[in-house]
C-alpha cells in the first residue's frame, strides 16, 4: 500500500465542513427513511407519478435544448462582441437566477398571459393562449434555466484561447465555421455542464411553473408540482415523487462531475 | 504580383503605431524590435484581427484594408498564412485534420483536403505524428505542424509571428531549418516578426526595425550591421554571427583559419556561433592567464558608437568588438594596428545550424 | 343563499362546550397566544386578533396563516400553537387521531363556493354547465385542498363534466388568475369575492356546496388554557361573529 501524503486538514476546517455536508445529507436521509419502500412499486406506477415524470422529462429536456439553441449564441455575443450596454445585458441575463421563481412566473404572466403585453396580441392574432399549456411549462423552465447555461458557456468562452480562433480564421474559416468547428468543440465540457445544469434547474422548477402554467395532471403538472399537491393528501405518493426527483437529479449531477469516486 | 504594400496606422490611448511595410514577392522582410514596440499590433492589423485607423494594406492586386475607402477584408478572406508564437493548433483535431482545416475551409471535400494535408505532412516529415492530437506533440513538433498547416491553406503571403520564441533551444534548430527551407520555396511575400536578431539575420532578406511604434531603420542585414542607426540596432546588429563546424565545443570557422572554443559542448556538426561584441577583449600583448580563445589579428576599422567604440577586426573577417574610448588610447589602436583578441569560452554561444 | 346546503366531508363537528367557561379575562403578565388559521380567514382573523387584544390588555395574539394541510402538518411536526382553525372538518381528523387536540372542535363559521368570472366575462359564462366548454379557460383548486374537494363535489352534484385547465394549489391563486382575466371562470369561496369590489362577478351554483371552519385547542399549546378558552369564546361571541359576518362568512 502506498501512502499518499497530502496537506493535513485542521480541525477548524474539518468540523464546519462536516456540518455543511450533514446539513445537506440529513434531509435526504430523512426522505430516504420516510419513503414507504414496500409500496414503492405500486406508487411508482400511480398515474400521478407516471404522468408527472413523463411531463417533467419532456418539458425539462425541451427547455434544456431550447436553452442550448438560443443561450449559446447569447453567451457568445456576451463573451466575444463588445457592444454598448453589454454589462447591463449580462446583469439582466442572470436576473432569473436570483429572482424568486414565483416572481418570474408572475412576470411571465404579465408578458405572455392572455392579457399580457405580448400574450394579448398573440391571442388576438392566432387564438393561441400560452398559459395552462405544456408550452407555458417549457417557457417557464427556459426562463429559469437559461441563465445557468449562459453563465457557464460564457465563462468558458471568455477563458478559451481566442488566438486559436484567429488562427482558424487566417486559414480561411468563416466566422460561423470558426464557431462550429473550433470554438464550440473546444468548450465541449462546459457546453455539457451548462446543458446539464439548465436541465437540472428546469427539472426542479416549481414556482414559475405553477404561477404561469397552472397545475393540471397530465398537462402541466410536473414532478415538483405533483409533490406539492400530493403533500396535502397522499404523503406516501409525495415521498415517492420526491425520491424520483432526488434520484434523477443525483444521476444528472454525477454525470456533470464525470468521475466522482476517488479523491478528485 | 506586386507583393505587400502597407502603411499601418493604429491609434490606441497609450500607444500608436505608424509603419510602412513593403515586401516583394519571393523576399522575406523581418520586422525586428523589442517587446512592446508594436510588432503584434502590426500582425493583428495585417491578419485582420484589428482594423486600421489610417493607412492602407494591399496584397497583390487586392486592397485588404483602407479605412478612408471603407474597405475591410475579414481575416478569413485575406489568404495570409500565419504562424504564431504558440502553435495555436485546434486542440480537439488530430494533426492531419489541423493541416486539412485550411483546404476544407476553402471548400475542398474531406477526402481531398486530407490528401492535400498528407502531402504537406509528408514534406515536413510529420507522417508519424499525423494521428496525434496537439497535446501529444512537443513544442517543436507542434510548431512544425503549424507551419505545414499555414502552407496547406495555400496563402498568398506568409506571416511568421515570433515562430521560435516559445521553443526550447533543442527544437529551435529544427524549426529554423524548416523555416529557412519554406521561406526559400514560398513564392509570395513573407514577413518574419521577431525580437531575436539571430533568427532575423539568418532568415531575412531585408530588416525593418520597429521601436516605439515607428520604423527606425530598414535595410539588408549587412547594411544594418555596418551602419546601425540607433543604439538598439547597434546592440543587436553588433552581435557577431559566425558559421562553422563544431565538435565537442570546438568550432572551425568556415571563413578563416580560426578555431573557437565554447563552453557549450552539446552541439556537433554544422553550427552557428554568436559572440556579443562586449565579450571580446583586446590586448596589445598576448593576454596573461589562459583564456581558451586568444589569437592575433589586425584592426580593420574604428567607429565611435555612442559611449563605446566599435572596433572591426580582420580575423575572423568583420568580427566586431566594443571597447571604451579609454582603451583605444591605452592600446593606441588605429586601423592596421596589430592586436590580440581574447574571448571567454563561456561567452561563446553555439547553435546547431 | 338559494338551494340547500350540501355538507361536504365528515360532518363530525360537534358544537362546543369548550367555550362557555368564563375564566377571568386578563392576566397581569403579558401573555402570547398563537393561533393557526386557514388562509381564507386572513383578513377576518387579523381583525379578530386586534379586537381581542383591545379587550384583553396584556395578551398578544399571533396569527399564523397558511393552507389547512400545511397548518396541520406544522402542528403534527411539533409547531407550538394554542388554537387551530381549519377550512375543512376532514382536515382535522389526523390531528384528532394523533391526540393533538384538547377537548372537542367547534365550528366558528361556514363558507360556500360560487362560480366567479372576471367582470368583463370574456368567456360569456352564465352557469356552471358552461364550464364543460373546452374552449374556456377554467381553474379550480387542487383536488387535495378543501376548496378543490368542494369544487369536485359541486361538479358532481350538478352533473357537469368540467373541462379544467388548471388546478391551482390554493383558492387565492384561482382568484388571482381570475382577477388577471387569465381564466374565464373558476370556483372560489364566497368570501373571496368580498373584498375585490366589482372586479369579479359571482354566479350562484345550482347546488350549493359549503364547508365549515372547525376550531380546536391544542394539547401542547404554550399559552394559558384560560386565555385560549377566552379567545375561542370571543370568536363565537357576538363581536367575533360580527367580524366574520362582515367578511362574508356564514354563521355556524
Amino acid at each position: 500500500m502506498s501512502r499518499r501524503i497530502g496537506p493535513r486538514a485542521p480541525a477548524l476546517v474539518v468540523v464546519p465542513a462536516a456540518i455543511a455536508f450533514s446539513l445537506i445529507v440529513a434531509p435526504l436521509a430523512g426522505l430516504a427513511l420516510a419513503v414507504p419502500w414496500r409500496r414503492l412499486p405500486d406508487l411508482l406506477g400511480a398515474p400521478i407519478v407516471v404522468e408527472a415524470l413523463r411531463l417533467s422529462l419532456v418539458t425539462s429536456l425541451s427547455a434544456a435544448l431550447i436553452c442550448l439553441v438560443i443561450g449559446v449564441p447569447l453567451a457568445w455575443l456576451l463573451a466575444r462582441v463588445p457592444f454598448p450596454g453589454r454589462t447591463l445585458v449580462r446583469a439582466v441575463v442572470t436576473l432569473p437566477m436570483v429572482l424568486p421563481p414565483v416572481v418570474g412566473g408572475a412576470a411571465l404572466l404579465f408578458a405572455f398571459g392572455r392579457r399580457g403585453v405580448f400574450g394579448e396580441p398573440l391571442a388576438d392574432a392566432t387564438g393561441f393562449v400560452l398559459p395552462f399549456s405544456i408550452w407555458a411549462v417549457i417557457l417557464a423552465n427556459v426562463f429559469v434555466a437559461l441563465p445557468f447555461l449562459i453563465v457557464t458557456v460564457e465563462g468558458a468562452l471568455v477563458s478559451a484561447d481566442e488566438r486559436v480562433e484567429h488562427a482558424a480564421a487566417s486559414l480561411g474559416a468563416t466566422p460561423m465555421r470558426v464557431i462550429t468547428r473550433v470554438t464550440l468543440p473546444s468548450i465541449g465540457p462546459s457546453l455539457r455542464a451548462g446543458l446539464l445544469l439548465a436541465w437540472a434547474r428546469a427539472l426542479g422548477e416549481f414556482g414559475a411553473t405553477v404561477t404561469f402554467a397552472g397545475n393540471l395532471q397530465g398537462r402541466t403538472q410536473t414532478l415538483p408540482l405533483a409533490v406539492f399537491v400530493a403533500l396535502e393528501s397522499d404523503r406516501d405518493a409525495a415521498l415517492v415523487i420526491s425520491l424520483v426527483l432526488v434520484v434523477i437529479s443525483l444521476v444528472l449531477l454525477v454525470a456533470l462531475r464525470g468521475r466522482w469516486w476517488g479523491a478528485r | 504580383m506586386s507583393g505587400l504594400r502597407g502603411r499601418l496606422v493604429i491609434r490606441r490611448h497609450d500607444f500608436d503605431l505608424d509603419v510602412d511595410l513593403d515586401v516583394e514577392p519571393g523576399s522575406t522582410l523581418a520586422l525586428l524590435g523589442p517587446n512592446g514596440a508594436g510588432k503584434s499590433t502590426a500582425v493583428d492589423a495585417l491578419t485582420g484581427i484589428v482594423g486600421l485607423d489610417d493607412g492602407r494594406i494591399r496584397l497583390g492586386g487586392r486592397v485588404l484594408d483602407d479605412p478612408a475607402a471603407g474597405v475591410f477584408v475579414p481575416s478569413h478572406q485575406r489568404r495570409m498564412g500565419v504562424v504564431f508564437q504558440r502553435h495555436h493548433l485546434i486542440p480537439h483535431l488530430r494533426v492531419r485534420d489541423n493541416v486539412a482545416f485550411g483546404p476544407q475551409a476553402a471548400g475542398r471535400r474531406r477526402r481531398a483536403a486530407r490528401a492535400a494535408a498528407d502531402d504537406w505532412i509528408h514534406r515536413f516529415e510529420l507522417s508519424e505524428l499525423a494521428d496525434r492530437r496537439p497535446s501529444e506533440l512537443s513544442g517543436g513538433q507542434a510548431q512544425r505542424v503549424a507551419i505545414a498547416r499555414a502552407l496547406a491553406s495555400d496563402p498568398e503571403m506568409l506571416v511568421l509571428d515570433e515562430p521560435m520564441s516559445a521553443l526550447d533551444v533543442a527544437s529551435r534548430a529544427g524549426v529554423r531549418r524548416d523555416l529557412a527551407a519554406i521561406l526559400g520555396d514560398f513564392p509570395g511575400p513573407r514577413l518574419l516578426i521577431s525580437h531575436d536578431p539571430t533568427d532575423v539575420f539568418l532568415l531575412a532578406d531585408r530588416i525593418a526595425v520597429v521601436e516605439d511604434g515607428r520604423i527606425t531603420q530598414t535595410g539588408t542585414p549587412a547594411e544594418l550591421r555596418r551602419r546601425p542607426a540607433t543604439s538598439y540596432v547597434a546592440a543587436l546588429a553588433g552581435r557577431n554571427l559566425l558559421r562553422g563546424s563544431c565538435v565537442a565545443g570546438r568550432i572551425d570557422l568556415d571563413d578563416d583559419d580560426v578555431t573557437i572554443t565554447s563552453a557549450n559542448t552539446s552541439v556537433s556538426g554544422r553550427a552557428l556561433v554568436v559572440i556579443p561584441p562586449q565579450a571580446i577583449a583586446l590586448h596589445s600583448d598576448r593576454p596573461h592567464g589562459s583564456p581558451r580563445n586568444a589569437w592575433r589579428t589586425r584592426v580593420a576599422g574604428i567607429e565611435p558608437l555612442g559611449d563605446v567604440v566599435r572596433v572591426t577586426l580582420q580575423a575572423p573577417d568583420g568580427l566586431q568588438a566594443d571597447v571604451t574610448p579609454g582603451a583605444i588610447a591605452t592600446l593606441s589602436l588605429t586601423p592596421g594596428a596589430d592586436v590580440w583578441v581574447s574571448i571567454k569560452a563561456t561567452e561563446v554561444e553555439v547553435w546547431p545550424a | 343563499m338559494p338551494g340547500h346546503l350540501l355538507r361536504v366531508g365528515a360532518a363530525s363537528v360537534v358544537f362546543a362546550q369548550l367555550v362557555a367557561c368564563g375564566s377571568t379575562p386578563a392576566t397581569d403578565r403579558a401573555t402570547e397566544l398563537t393561533v393557526f388559521a386557514a388562509s381564507s380567514l386572513t383578513d377576518a382573523f387579523d381583525e379578530m386578533a386586534d379586537a381581542f387584544e383591545s379587550e384583553h390588555p396584556g395578551v398578544a395574539v399571533r396569527v399564523n396563516l397558511a393552507g389547512s394541510a400545511t397548518l396541520r402538518e406544522q402542528v403534527l411536526g411539533g409547531a407550538p400553537a394554542d388554537l387551530i382553525v381549519l377550512a375543512d372538518a376532514t382536515a382535522m381528523a389526523p390531528l384528532r387521531s394523533d391526540g393533538a387536540i384538547e377537548g372537542t372542535e367547534v365550528v366558528i363559521a361556514t363558507n360556500d363556493l360560487v362560480l366567479a368570472v372576471p367582470s368583463s366575462n370574456p368567456g360569456g359564462v352564465e352557469a356552471l354547465s358552461d364550464l364543460a366548454d373546452p374552449d374556456l379557460l377554467v381553474g379550480v383548486c387542487a383536488a387535495d385542498v378543501p376548496c378543490g374537494r368542494l369544487a369536485d363535489a359541486a361538479f358532481a352534484a350538478a352533473g357537469v363534466a368540467a373541462s379544467l385547465d388548471t388546478r391551482e394549489p390554493n383558492v387565492r391563486a384561482v382568484r388571482t388568475k381570475l382577477l388577471d382575466a387569465e381564466l374565464d371562470a373558476g370556483l372560489v369561496y364566497r368570501t373571496d369575492l368580498h373584498d375585490v369590489g366589482d372586479r369579479l362577478l359571482g354566479i350562484e351554483l345550482p347546488v350549493a356546496v359549503a364547508t365549515s371552519y372547525p376550531l380546536a385547542r391544542l394539547v401542547d399549546g404554550p399559552a394559558d388554557d384560560a386565555v385560549a378558552a377566552d379567545f375561542a369564546a370571543f370568536v363565537l361571541g357576538s363581536d367575533g361573529q360580527a367580524i366574520l359576518a362582515a367578511h362574508g362568512f356564514g354563521r355556524p
